[in-house]
């Protein structure tokens, strides 16, 4: 972590005590929107409309800063950006030691996508602000940060940079450079990051703690989600099984590699639904195979899992009213509150009909 | 002229052929380009813009194009043709598969594949223009000869054949004058 990361925060509750910031956290969630709010929503008649609906609410200062810049569809997506980080910062602020270690754990995802981000920029020697403009700085590593490392001169710089802050993933930066210089390949150095996290995460939350287990659970989880997509992805353009093997993603709760190896070998999506019957996802991918035999897209079966892992995520708030799960569950319950706004300002500004925004939307 | 009219609908014909592979590729242009809106507006709607600008970082790549030339009744038509296909798999795109959603990567797909119909419409349409300029320019020469040439060539020769029938005329008359004048002649030698 770099100097400026590592500084010590300020907040009220520390060690395990969850019973103040779980407070605030079920005072937050219960101003998260409701169905009927979202309808309201579609049914406004332009973004104008929408905007003053949204300006009433939490998202209020945000709106205000970005629109200096304009009132359309892709302000609105900024200004949703920044009420992300904020309400992840104010989480960050109050959440104890053991929460604020789970949850960053859980977040780390973010600081992988933002270093991918500046790998790519940099592999194609893009401008640092049109780098900066893909960053999404939700993780542990500040926006500051963030722009420091994407105004490094090439991926070598980067990673040296990371070295020298003595990121987490540095070292498997380190070796996956050596494969991207023989290959040139960014896949590689991509797969390396994301094979680091897996790892990384299972390994940091891997305890007897019952609220490590909640964490683990959401991580496994996303890690078969991203295994079973593969395979399926893999299968839909035949691809060679030992080049699929290489996707493999270590951590995951019902996904062994074997098993994943099984699956690769497997040239029908249909004989790979039949396998997946005996885990729990079979019964998840069975409900939507219909769908998909009609669009003939993969995302039919990665919106399933979405849904069953948020589902996962916000069912973790009904657990322990003290302990992590109510933080994982809101931090969750945000994210889809902001995708869904997304997806209704998204819809408006392409003129998608109600119907079919409503359909997009994700469990409300 | 008639050569120049069997050329017109030789050109016509094969106007004809082209014009339908036209339609045919603008439809499926048309339909490719509303399927990437669609896919791209619910990829930017659940992934977010930023998913988006990061995968097309790992993305950018070249399309390469070949252009080489052929004849059509004497016409000649650039060909464009594709140097290698712009659709990539997920596997090659440039990114790894486990960090971007389908969504993204079947917008990118069919970004693609819109890329791939533009160049066969690039080389289909280049040839409709060159065929459609062809068969104007025919078109006006058949007509030039039809209503200006000809008509000309028809007002000379009427003309030519007026002055020759002038001068066969004169010549008539000049003869019989001379045949009379020697006429006049011989009787007056005779008489004197």
């Amino acid at each position: 972590m770099s100097p400026e990361a590592a500084k010590v925060r300020t907040r009220p509750a520390s060690g395990k005590e969850y019973g103040y910031a779980n407070a605030r956290l079920r005072g937050m969630r219960s101003r998260l929107f409701n169905r009927a709010f979202f309808d309201n929503l579609i049914a406004a008649p332009d973004i104008k409309t929408l905007i003053q609906d949204l300006t009433a609410t939490e998202y209020g200062p945000d709106l205000e800063d970005a629109l200096i810049h304009g009132r359309d569809a892709a302000t609105i997506e900024a200004a949703l950006k920044n009420h992300m980080i904020r309400t992840y910062q104010k989480v960050f602020s109050f959440l104890n030691d053991e929460g604020l270690y789970l949850v960053q754990t859980l977040l780390g995802r973010w600081d992988i996508f933002n270093i991918k981000t500046i790998l790519r920029g940099k592999h194609i020697d893009a401008a640092t602000d049109e780098i900066v403009e893909g960053l999404l700085p939700a993780g542990q590593l500040t926006a500051v940060e963030l722009e420091a490392l994407a105004g490094g001169e090439d991926i070598k710089t980067v990673i040296d940079t990371a070295v020298t802050w003595g990121l987490p993933f540095a070292g498997a930066l380190r070796e996956g450079y050596a494969e991207y210089l023989e290959t040139e390949s960014l896949a590689d150095l991509e797969l390396a990051l994301d094979r680091y996290y897996s790892t990384w995460a299972t390994q940091r939350l891997k305890k007897r703690q019952a609220n490590s287990r909640l964490a683990l659970s959401i991580v496994r989880m996303q890690v078969d989600t991203l295994n079973l997509l593969t395979v399926l992805r893999a299968a839909k353009e035949s691809l060679e099984t030992e080049v699929a093997d290489r996707y493999f993603l270590e951590g995951g709760r019902d996904f062994s590699k074997s098993l994943y190896e099984e699956l690769a070998a497997m040239s029908d999506i249909d004989e790979i639904l039949d396998k997946l019957r005996e885990t729990p996802y079979g019964k998840i991918l069975d409900a939507v195979a219909i769908e998909y035999l009609s669009q003939n897209s993969i995302s039919v079966f990665e919106r399933s899992l979405e849904d069953y892992l948020m589902r996962h995520a916000l069912g973790l708030a009904k657990g322990d009213p003290l302990g992590v799960g109510v933080a994982i569950a809101y931090l969750w319950a945000k994210q889809n509150e902001m995708t869904n706004l997304r997806i209704i300002v998204r819809g408006k500004a392409v003129g998608m009909p109600v119907e079919r925004v409503r359909g997009e939307l994700i469990l409300v | 002229m008639d050569l120049l009219k069997q050329k017109r609908d030789a050109l016509l014909i094969e106007f004809m052929g082209v014009m339908d592979e036209t339609l045919r590729l603008s439809e499926s242009l048309q339909r490719s380009v509303s399927e990437a809106q669609y896919s791209l507006a619910v990829a930017k709607a659940v992934d977010g813009t930023v998913a988006l600008r990061s995968a097309g970082l790992a993305t950018k790549g070249e399309v390469v194009v070949d252009m080489t030339g052929t004849k059509i009744m004497g016409v000649s038509v650039p060909v464009v043709t594709k140097g290698e296909s712009p659709i990539r798999t997920t596997f090659t795109r440039g990114y790894a598969v486990t960090g971007v959603s389908s969504r993204v990567d079947e917008t990118a797909d069919k970004h693609e594949r819109i890329l791939d119909v533009i160049i066969e419409y690039a080389d289909i349409e280049t040839r409709l223009k060159r065929l459609g300029e062809e068969i104007q320019k025919t078109n006006r020469r058949v007509n030039a000869l039809e209503q200006v040439t000809v008509p000309q060539l028809r007002e000379q020769v009427t003309y030519i054949r007026q002055t020759l029938d002038e001068r066969a005329r004169e010549d008539l008359f000049r003869l019989k004058k001379v045949k009379k004048k020697i006429e006049r002649k011989k009787a007056e030698q005779q008489a004197g």
